[in-house]
């Protein structure tokens, strides 16, 4: 997992550590995903993205597993976003992290450029 | 269709308004149908095998071309000894998403009432409400909660 605030002042508003945010996340996302494919009138469907009246989260999922998640501001359009997670997917993560023999599967990407 | 959830995050009141848009349908001539059924949720889901675009977790919505009644097809019969029966093929059967059952709507829902309380939590920004708007591929999810804490949701 790897992280970054995109946001100079983040204030922590919780006491939650970084660790503890990443797993409620990631918990939320696989219920998410659970949620829509059953309460979905498609026979086959998967969560994009959700927004509240302050923050718009978008999720791109590669068939392999791999899930890219981004917290933005509302007046990103839904097609911007999944183009640049789609691109961030294409060009930064496959070239450098996927081919990068010496970077373990757990460990979380430290690479500088990603 | 239209859900309603209290403060506790309880289920009060929900409406449907999808149809059922008929996906695939597909007669067959003798008795091995080459898909595996289950019927323990309440419809006949396809559990393994994939035949002409019907895939795990197409359930059967028609037999016959009349439509089903949960696990019951035409007559009452169980559709699964329908299925297993050789004498009633050839055999029509159509395919497509189920309806949800009551039971599931309850679970649906206070499932949606956690996830909206832990997205407000997770927001990068102060202090944020829940989920005003989820998106997927098919279809949207709007979102309302009052002050006193009842919520209406309904996709479309």
């Amino acid at each position: 997992m790897f992280c970054t605030t995109g946001n100079g002042k983040d204030q922590k508003r919780t006491e939650m550590s970084q660790e503890e945010e990443f797993k409620l996340v990631y918990g939320m996302l696989y219920s998410l995903k659970s949620f829509v494919s059953r309460i979905s009138p498609a026979t086959s469907d998967s969560f994009q993205s959700y927004q509240t009246n302050n923050y718009k989260l978008s999720m791109y999922e590669t068939p392999s597993g791999v899930k890219f998640v981004m917290n933005t501001s509302l007046d990103w359009t839904s097609n911007m976003i999944k183009e640049i997670l789609h691109d961030l997917y294409k060009e930064v993560y496959v070239e450098y992290a996927v081919r990068n023999p010496l970077l373990s599967l757990q460990e979380s990407i430290d690479s500088e450029l990603f | 269709s239209v859900y309603i959830i209290n403060k506790a995050g309880g289920l009060i009141y929900d409406e449907d308004f999808t149809f059922n848009k008929i996906t695939e349908e597909h007669t067959w001539q003798e008795h091995p149908v080459p898909l595996v059924f289950t019927a323990d949720t309440g419809k006949v889901l396809v559990k393994f095998g994939e035949f002409a675009g019907v895939k795990p977790g197409y359930s059967v919505i028609a037999v016959n071309r009349q439509s089903v009644n949960g696990t019951m097809g035409p007559g009452d019969k169980p559709i699964v000894d329908i299925i297993n029966n050789p004498e009633s093929y050839p055999l029509t059967l159509t395919f497509g998403k189920g309806k949800v059952v009551a039971n599931e709507k309850l679970m649906l829902a206070s499932m949606f009432h956690s996830l909206y309380a832990i997205a407000s939590k997770i927001s990068p920004v102060e202090s944020s409400s829940g989920i005003k708007e989820l998106q997927t591929d098919e279809f949207v999810l709007n979102c309302f909660q009052t002050i006193t804490g009842v919520k209406f949701f309904c996709d479309s």
